[in-house]
């Protein structure tokens, strides 16, 4: 074929390795059982890793993982570990900054009367 | 010079006995040996019986028993993996028989002792590493690899998730998987 469009002086459409790489990709996600007999001999090699990775696990393994922590964590542990100690008394959300200034006369700060200098 | 007799000689199971005695005395030790063991033992279970879910469901089961049965297993010198494999063929083989669905039920009527010799551990360790080894890719390379084969997304969904050009999704894909080829050393 290339031949022939060779010399009849066509040029033919070369279609880009990413492209023919994710088309034959495409066919070994949705056919387990593709035979992948016609492909670029320059993709091939690549197509046997993505063929391996067909079974790729998701978060499975992360999820798994926490789960088995879990159940060797007994929940006497959870009970019985120190909790953090809580200097917030219960029920206080904020803090205000306050000024005390010694041996001020008591009238004159009840006046506001007292200024920053 | 004299060889050392064998059994002065550092045996090469040695780390993961240590890890198999720890964990036999302390489960929270186990985590290090799921994390040795996890991809071979999903690719082992995911080859058989072809299917994401079933595939995760035994892996699951698989660990949760090996757990609660760690404190029977001896160690005399067979790897941990062949134990959990032989867990797993077990597995498969009694939910092939409860669902005659799965390629294991032919594994179960066979009779062979050690059905995992039949299958290609070799293929297995190929893939288990592979899963490893999509975790070192670059961040881009590795979130294509992901979603096109973990999660199955076509390049124009994960076009569209990404916020890239299909044409760019398609290079990252290639270079993923060259990449991975280039870290397993196939040319």
């Amino acid at each position: 074929m290339k031949r022939s469009s060779k010399r009849s002086g066509r040029v033919a459409k070369r279609v880009p390795l990413a492209q023919q790489l994710d088309k034959a990709v495409d066919r070994i996600i949705s056919d387990r059982e593709s035979k992948l007999s016609r492909v670029n001999p320059r993709i091939a090699a690549i197509l046997h890793i993505a063929s391996a990775l067909r079974d790729l696990p998701t978060d499975f393994k992360v999820r798994l993982k926490r789960d088995l922590e879990a159940r060797v964590t007994p929940p006497s542990l959870h009970a019985a570990a120190p909790t953090q100690a809580n200097y917030i008394p219960a029920g206080f959300h904020t803090a205000n900054a306050c000024l005390v200034v010694r041996d001020a006369p008591r009238d004159r700060i009840l006046q506001g009367s007292i200024r920053r200098d | 010079m004299a060889e050392e007799p064998a059994s002065k000689r550092p045996r090469k199971d040695a780390p993961e006995r240590r890890l198999i005695e720890a964990a036999q005395r302390n489960p929270a030790c186990f985590a290090q040996l799921y994390e040795n063991n996890f991809e071979r033992v999903y690719a082992f279970i995911a080859r058989r019986v072809h299917d994401r879910d079933q595939a995760q469901d035994l892996t699951a089961d698989l660990f949760h028993s090996a757990l609660k049965n760690l404190s029977r297993f001896e160690c005399r010198g067979a790897p941990f993996a062949a134990w959990l494999f032989r867990i797993a063929a077990n597995a498969i083989a009694d939910r092939g028989k409860r669902a005659a669905q799965f390629e294991a039920i032919k594994l179960c009527e066979a009779s062979d002792p050690e059905p995992w010799r039949d299958t290609d551990l070799a293929e297995v360790e190929h893939r288990a590493r592979l899963f490893k080894l999509v975790e070192k890719l670059p961040d881009d390379q590795r979130r294509v690899i992901t979603m096109r084969f973990a999660h199955q997304k076509s390049v124009a969904e994960i076009a569209r998730d990404i916020g890239h050009s299909e044409g760019a999704i398609k290079q990252l894909q290639f270079r993923g998987l060259q990449s991975l080829r280039t870290m397993v050393g196939e040319r």
